[in-house]
Formats: C-alpha cells, sequence, structure tokens
C-alpha cells in the first residue's frame, strides 16, 4: 500500500488557519494492468518503467507498417527486414524522448523514413525476384493472373526504389501511408511546395521509367 | 505559353483542383497529356502492394527485435521526469526556500548605493531617521546569494515547471508582495546580475 497526506487548510488566515494533515492509503501496488488492454501512451511510459513484454507488444502492434515503409524504399524483403529491426532498434533508443504530442505509429513511420534515407544513401536498392519462396499468394488469384499481378507490381516496386531518395520517399508517404504535404516536408526537413515537387518529379520520372503503360 | 506547375499539377492529381478552374489545360495538349499520363502512374502506384511475406517472418522478426532490445541498455524517463525527481526537486526547492527565507530575515538594513554616498541627508531615508544602515557587499560576494545560485544553477526551467515548483504569475505576486525598500533592492540586484 502506497502511503500519501493531504493537506487542507481552513480559515481566515495567519495564525487562525486549521491544518488538517488526512493519511490515505492508495493500493498502489496493485496487480498491473494487463499491456495488451494499454493505450500507446501508456504502453510506452510501462517500456520506460521497464515492465517487460511492454516494447515486444509496440513492435507487434507496428512491425507490419514499419516493414511496409522499408519494402518500399528498397524493394528487397532482406533489406526491409534487417531495416525494420534497425527502426525498431532506435525507436527503443529514442523512446524516453518520445513527447506523445503524435501518435507512436506516426512517430515510428518518421524513424522509418529517416532510417530508409540513411540507408538508400549509402547503399543502393536491390529488386527482388518476384517469384521469391518468402512470399505468399494471399489473394486466391489464378496462376496466370497472380503471375501477371506480380510482375507488373514487380515492375513498379522497382521503379520506385529508383528514384531519388527524396522523390521516393515523398512518394510512398503520399501514396502508401496518406500522410499530408505537411507531414511529408516536415519529415523530408523540407518546404511544403519542396514536398509537392518532390510527389511530382517522382510520379514523372515513374512515368518515364514504366514507359506506356 | 507558361505550362502547368509541378504544385498545379498535384493539385489536380489529388483533387484540390478542379480542371474547370485551370483553363489552360484546354488549351494545352501538352498538359493534357501530361496530366493523363501522371494520373496513370499514379494510379499503378496505388495499386501495387508489398509482397506478403510468410507468416512466419512476423515472428521471426519479432525476436530478432527483442534479441537487439534485450543487448541495449534500458530505456528511462528524463531524470526531470522521474517520480523520484520530482520528490527530490520538492525536497531541494523546499530546502531553498528556507534558506532564502532565513538569509532574507537575517539580513542587515541596506540602502541603495546612491543613498549612503548621500549621508542619509535624504528626507525620509533610513539614514535620516536615525537608523543604522549598512551597505550590503556586491552581490558575487554574499554567501547567501552565491548558495542560492549554486543549488539553481542545475535546474532547467522548464523541468522547474513540469514538476509544478513554479505557477504562472507567481514571480509577479512575489514581486507585488514586495515592500517599497525591497523593490528598490530587487531592480538593484537585477541590474547588477545584468537582467535589467
Amino acid at each position: 500500500m502506497a502511503t500519501s497526506f493531504a493537506l487542507t487548510c481552513d480559515g481566515p488566515s495567519g495564525a487562525d488557519w486549521n491544518v488538517t494533515v488526512v493519511r490515505q492509503d492508495a493500493p498502489a501496488d496493485g496487480p498491473a494492468p494487463v499491456l495488451e488492454s494499454l493505450s500507446e501512451a501508456e504502453l510506452v511510459a510501462a517500456c520506460l518503467e521497464g515492465r517487460p513484454g511492454a516494447f515486444d507488444l509496440i513492435v507487434q502492434r507496428h512491425r507490419r507498417q514499419v516493414y511496409q515503409i522499408c519494402y518500399r524504399f528498397m524493394n528487397s524483403h532482406e533489406d526491409a527486414s534487417d531495416l525494420s529491426q534497425d527502426v525498431f532498434l532506435r525507436a527503443y533508443r529514442g523512446l524516453k524522448n518520445f513527447k506523445g504530442n503524435a501518435a507512436l505509429g506516426t512517430w515510428l513511420h518518421r524513424i522509418a523514413v529517416n532510417t530508409c534515407l540513411n540507408r538508400v544513401a549509402v547503399k543502393a536498392p536491390k529488386s527482388e525476384p518476384i517469384d521469391d519462396a518468402d512470399f505468399v499468394d494471399a489473394k486466391g488469384e489464378s496462376a496466370s493472373e497472380q503471375l501477371l499481378r506480380d510482375e507488373r507490381a514487380g515492375r513498379v516496386r522497382a521503379a520506385v526504389a529508383q528514384l531519388p531518395p527524396k522523390q521516393r520517399a515523398a512518394l510512398i508517404m503520399r501514396t502508401y501511408e496518406d500522410r499530408s504535404h505537411q507531414e511529408i516536408a516536415q519529415a523530408l526537413g523540407t518546404s511544403v511546395g519542396a514536398a509537392k515537387a518532390n510527389v511530382f518529379h517522382a510520379l514523372q520520372n515513374l512515368k518515364k521509367i514504366l514507359g506506356n503503360i | 505559353m507558361a505550362h502547368l506547375s509541378p504544385d498545379t499539377f498535384v493539385d489536380l492529381l489529388e483533387g484540390t483542383l478542379e480542371e474547370s478552374a485551370v483553363p489552360h489545360l484546354a488549351q494545352c495538349e501538352a498538359c493534357r497529356d501530361e496530366l493523363s499520363g501522371l494520373r496513370r502512374t499514379w494510379q499503378e502506384a496505388m495499386n501495387t502492394d508489398v509482397p506478403e511475406p510468410s507468416p512466419l517472418f512476423w515472428d521471426h522478426l519479432s525476436a530478432r527485435v527483442h534479441e537487439a532490445v534485450a543487448a541495449e541498455p534500458e530505456p528511462r524517463r528524463p531524470w526531470w521526469n522521474a517520480a523520484w525527481a520530482v520528490r527530490w526537486f520538492g525536497l531541494a526547492a523546499a530546502a531553498v526556500a528556507a534558506i532564502a527565507l532565513v538569509a532574507f530575515l537575517n539580513r542587515p538594513a541596506f540602502v541603495d548605493q546612491r543613498t549612503a554616498q548621500v549621508g542619509g541627508e535624504a528626507q525620509g531615508t533610513p539614514a535620516a531617521s536615525g537608523q543604522r544602515l549598512e551597505v550590503l557587499p556586491p552581490l558575487a560576494e554574499d554567501e547567501s546569494v552565491g548558495l542560492l545560485a549554486d543549488l539553481a544553477s542545475d535546474l532547467d526551467w522548464d523541468a522547474v515547471v513540469e514538476v509544478g515548483l513554479v505557477r504562472p504569475g507567481g514571480a509577479d505576486r512575489a514581486v507585488a508582495e514586495l515592500s517599497a525598500d525591497e523593490r528598490v533592492e530587487l531592480q538593484r540586484l537585477l541590474t547588477e546580475a545584468g537582467v535589467m
């Protein structure tokens, strides 16, 4: 049981004050709430308090989103997997700086974009064969339809991965993450006008790379 | 003829600008073709999913992150945000306040340096009324002020506000409660400290 004291002052002023001290016993050491029931802010607080499993749950909730951003940047499962791990590691290290002003997902998204931008600055993305054994058919299409669709999608993903980093980031955030131009500008450290121009040039370059579609 | 700007193209693509609001489009085939090509390209990009990895991958990723995180030192709240820091700040603030109060109550009577120089000739000054006056030493030599400065030097203002040690308007209220002489001395101290 945790004990606290409440102080109450009554009376007009000075020496006439009546001071009442009340001891309050609160069951602060009761059973901690189940992690799954915690909000994102509470989950972050639980991580900072060192509760086991709290950060694992954050990873579990956001791993798909983070992986997909990384995949779109790198067009490679292997790179996306490595980058996703980096993103979460950076997030863990920076968790104490998470202010809670934005949603945790938005914060992680920004870390992911920055991590990807840093990575593409030092490493050209490699394309991955579209029939990679790691991937599964989730759509229930016929084999030929699936093949055609995958081939088309593979061309687009490879084309996106060839774009200059900022154009790529702007296009990915606008097209797949539905981020506003303002958010893109903040993430890239540019003006809103420059963010829009990046989206435009990304589409223009994508059109050139893909040819007539 | 000036063609459409990237900004206008993006607004048209996103539908925040109606084509009818851009008369140039009706006159310029190049811009119409460009818009149409960009629209098709964007649509194609939108329809492109990330391949779904094996279901086992997600647990594998979580396990990798778990291992990597386990090798890291635990993240902690910033020290000023921790519960112990709030309690510590409370005690430190109480100590500072007590020292300040004692120093204030035990202070010698003071006069402004300028007042002292005129030898208490001015009417209505403490010197004129026969009180024994003592000119305070310079601020830098005052031990109590030095102690307060040392205690406060490590305190970050944002942190102090965050833990509720100060309240908005608190300084104004404190100044309002000072006597005229105390305000003069405060002014002198602030001037000496280079704040005013």
